[in-house]
């Protein structure tokens, strides 16, 4: 190869040509590769940085939980505002269901987890925000609303839930066969010990044998 | 190619191109590239491995755990090796999926929050306050690195973050909780009578034709095991420590060898200025960090106050409020660069800059505990005893390592081992394939004894480590072939399980007579009782849980329909294996009612319930999802 070059004039020559007519760009590519490498440090330092004040709110929402109702909401909604996208606006969302469930506000319970189940970023926290919304709608008599929501797909790790859940339902209807069918099914798809399932099923069975 | 390469590659082109290859080892380091280097691997999580050091790590935790548990004598069918194994590695593999979810996800933990989580840990603490010596003393006694134990502890705030956000956010709506309390503290009021098996002792007749018939269909019920009757040759370092005499003159001289092992040793209050830079850093941190300290060092040799200084410039945090104290440290407790000096210093006088592992220091001893010795008397049954143990304990691993050695070059006697360790062979009782005792109660003696090479060949087993520590090989000396016994042997016992079989059929052959009787309203219970001779028991209202009512009666009382308008009274027999038939009435049923102290404490309960089930199906969910290969050969 030696003999494309003959001098090494020729050589410098070559090599200057060639800056001239590519060297603008090669500058300007290698500045934007260096600007796009410190951009994208930026970017996950200031991510990182969201992510752990969402989780300082996070965390002082679940402390002041027990006392202060207002503290809560508001905190949840500053999640929900700016770090809609955060796991912690969903767990937060999550726990004021409860508080609301607990205190008997079922519409209000209802109300925060249809926006978990419409917002959160996890298949997962929406499927088990769909479960428990189910929960409070069959506590509201909604039951067919309820039914609806347990007959879209669950993985079968969620058997046991949905089944039990379906079982009171029906109970609740007046439907005993279909209710201790489900409770069967739920029994059967069961991996812990669940006293209260084994104690509905077995009174609408005994039920049954009075009959 | 490469001709032209190397022609090419000199002058400002070749700088450009070096320049290149520079900017990712400048901004990512080189230990990306090398990390890790090939270490076998116990499993991958989504592409993640989990080296087998890790994995033998957590075995060792989860075993020392179970040894803890059970007070150091586990019963052998927890000890079962694969179980364990499995759990160890399906622990990590769990852990590791959360981790991964947790940070793909988005949960972190804020420097400000791990340093409460810290704060928080009883062990750090002193009469009830974070103790920031405390802290230094404990991480450096467990070889951590604050970095390093910090990260842990964000890690297990991001996980406990997680499964907690989903599993105490789970709720039961009042009217559940009511009606869980209404069916599990329900009570059940119930009279029953049980028609003893025993009532037909006298005339249940077995003729000899219903014995050979079952002899028959049972022969292999009626053989006695193989045994054996080991001899053993056993090592015992308890017993050899009573075998050793220690004169008065060698434990005269240990304790004076070792005198300060018999001693409180010193301990001086120490306080530190650091001037933080990791041993990694450059060289111009690493200038700039020199500089500060020897600044501060300056300020305190012109006579500042060390306390005021430390205030003013520390780098660590969590001494510097207490003007740099960090408490009490006993030799060896520190960085060994630290530790060398803060034992020669005088009280009062600052140090020099020391470089430790996290930068430059400075220290000053504001408080000497001097050491205290204890006199001679005090201790000499202590020193003798640790020589003695020193001395069972070499003895020990002598003679374990003679008789791994001779029992195996000599497998058809276990004399020369024996006599080599100077012990007497033993021999046991007679011991079958699960049940033995002395040494035929151990489960690896049992298996060894019975295993091909000590049962058939008649060599001796290998050298065997019993739970309490003893090492023994064991050889048979006699076996007792399994034989089959004659009817003959075998009648009486025949008989007897016969004559309780037609006992238990006459018992439920009248228990149901008498049931249909009772339910068919032509007599109450009592009064079937009273024809009888039975005593029949009647409860006041019982709950699940009661004691008095035989555990089948009550299953089964609870699982009978409530009496209505047109039965009153429901009524229901059980057979009792064995013990004959059990008629039960169920005159009333009451279901609870819960106050409101009860209903909030239940509802909490069975809200983490409920959340609990809901995280295990959203784990497993994502553990079906997930790519998970373990590799079992590596473990």
């Amino acid at each position: 190869m030696n003999s494309v070059y003959s001098t090494d004039e020729e050589k410098a020559e070559a090599i200057r040509e060639w800056w001239k007519k590519y060297g603008a760009s090669v500058t300007a590519g290698v500045v934007l590769g260096l600007a796009g490498i410190v951009g994208w440090k930026f970017w996950v330092d200031y991510r990182e940085g969201r992510a752990e004040t969402a989780s300082d709110t996070y965390i002082a929402l679940t402390r002041a939980a027990e006392r202060d109702a207002e503290t809560v909401q508001r905190q949840v909604d500053q999640l929900r505002q700016d770090h809609a996208r955060s796991p912690y606006a969903a767990l937060g969302a999550l726990d004021l269901a409860r508080q609301k469930g607990e205190a008997g506000d079922f519409a209000a319970a209802a109300a925060e987890l249809r926006w978990v189940r419409d917002n959160a970023r996890q298949d997962e926290v929406r499927r088990v925000a769909t479960l428990r919304l189910a929960r409070v709608l069959a506590a509201m008599e909604q039951y067919d609303e309820a039914l609806r929501l347990l007959g879209e797909s669950f993985a079968p790790t969620y058997t046991a839930l949905v089944e039990e859940l379906r079982g009171d339902i029906h109970r609740a209807q007046g439907r005993a066969d279909e209710a201790l069918a489900a409770y069967d099914r739920a029994l059967q798809a069961t991996t812990e010990n669940n006293e209260y399932l084994r104690l509905k099923r077995d009174e609408l069975q005994a039920r049954g044998n009075g009959r | 190619m490469l001709q032209t390469i190397r022609d090419r590659a000199s002058g400002w082109f070749a700088y450009l191109i070096v320049g290149f290859i520079i900017i990712p080892f400048a901004l990512w380091g080189l230990n990306e590239y090398f990390g890790g280097g090939a270490q076998l691997v116990a499993a991958e999580v989504n592409g993640v491995e989990i080296p087998v050091r890790a994995y033998q790590d957590e075995y060792r935790d989860q075993r020392q755990r179970l040894q803890a548990m059970f007070g150091g004598r586990v019963p052998p069918e927890l000890l079962n090796e694969q179980v364990m194994r499995e759990n160890a590695i399906q622990t990590l593999v769990r852990k590791e999926l959360l981790q991964q979810l947790a940070s793909k996800e988005g949960y972190r933990a804020s420097p400000a929050a791990v340093l409460d989580a810290i704060r928080d840990i009883g062990a750090f603490q002193r009469e009830g306050h974070f103790d920031v010596a405390r802290y230094t003393q404990v991480l450096e006694s467990q070889r951590l690195t604050k970095a390093g134990f910090e990260a842990n502890i964000a890690q297990g705030l991001v996980l406990d973050q997680f499964q907690n956000g989903i599993r105490d956010s789970a709720f039961v709506p009042a009217a559940s909780v009511e009606d869980y309390l209404r069916l599990r503290d329900q009570t059940r009021e119930l009279s029953y009578l049980i028609v003893p098996a025993e009532r037909y002792a006298a005339t249940a007749q077995v003729d000899d034709a219903m014995v050979e018939q079952y002899f028959r269909e049972h022969t292999a019920a009626f053989q006695t095991p193989e045994r054996v009757r080991l001899a053993y040759v056993e090592l015992s370092e308890r017993a050899l420590v009573a075998q050793i005499t220690v004169d008065e003159d060698e434990v005269r001289r240990y304790f004076d060898d070792h005198a300060d092992r018999y001693a409180t040793p010193e301990e001086r209050r120490v306080s530190i200025i650091l001037a933080r830079v990791g041993h990694d850093a450059g060289a111009a941190d690493e200038r700039a960090a020199r500089e500060r300290i020897e600044a501060l060092a300056t300020r305190i040799q012109a006579g500042e106050d060390f306390a005021v200084v430390a205030r003013e410039g520390s780098d660590d945090e969590l001494s510097r409020t207490n003007g740099g104290d960090i408490g009490f440290i006993a030799r060896g407790d520190m960085d060994p660069a630290l530790d060398a000096v803060v034992f020669t210093l005088p009280v009062g006088t600052a140090s020099v800059p020391l470089r430790t592992a996290q930068g430059f220091q400075l220290a000053q001893v504001t408080e000497i505990k001097p050491a205290v010795g204890k006199p001679y008397d005090e201790v000499r049954a202590q020193v003798e005893a640790e020589l003695r143990s020193q001395a069972a304990e070499r003895r020990f691993l002598a003679d374990s390592e003679r008789l791994l050695t001779l029992s195996y070059e000599n497998g058809d006697s276990l004399e020369p081992a024996a006599g080599a360790i100077g012990a007497d062979i033993q021999t046991s009782g007679w011991v079958s394939r699960d049940r033995g005792e002395g040494i035929g109660q151990f489960s690896e003696v049992r298996r060894a004894a019975f295993s091909d090479e000590v049962l058939r060949e008649r060599r001796n087993s290998d050298m065997l480590e019993l739970p309490d520590g003893r090492l023994i090989v064991v050889r048979v000396d006699e076996v007792q072939p399994a034989a089959q016994r004659p009817l003959g042997e075998v009648q009486g016992e025949i008989r007897e399980i016969l004559k309780r079989q037609v006992m238990q059929t006459m018992a439920r052959a009248d228990g149901e007579k008498l049931l249909a009787a009772v339910d068919g309203g032509d007599r109450s219970l009592a009064q079937a009782g009273r024809e009888l001779g039975l005593d029949v028991v009647r409860t006041g209202a019982v709950t699940r849980g009661a004691q008095e009512v035989p555990p089948a009666v009550l299953a089964r009382v609870f699982n009978m329909a409530p009496p209505d308008a047109d039965r009153q009274v429901r009524h229901a027999g059980l057979e009792l294996p064995g013990a004959g038939y059990a008629v039960i009435a169920l005159t009333a049923v009451h279901d609870a009612a819960a106050d409101a102290d009860v209903m909030r404490a239940t509802a909490r309960t069975l809200g983490r319930l409920h959340g609990a089930l809901e995280l295990d199906a959203y784990l497993r969910t994502l553990e079906a999802g997930a790519k998970i290969r373990i590799y079992r050969d590596n473990l």
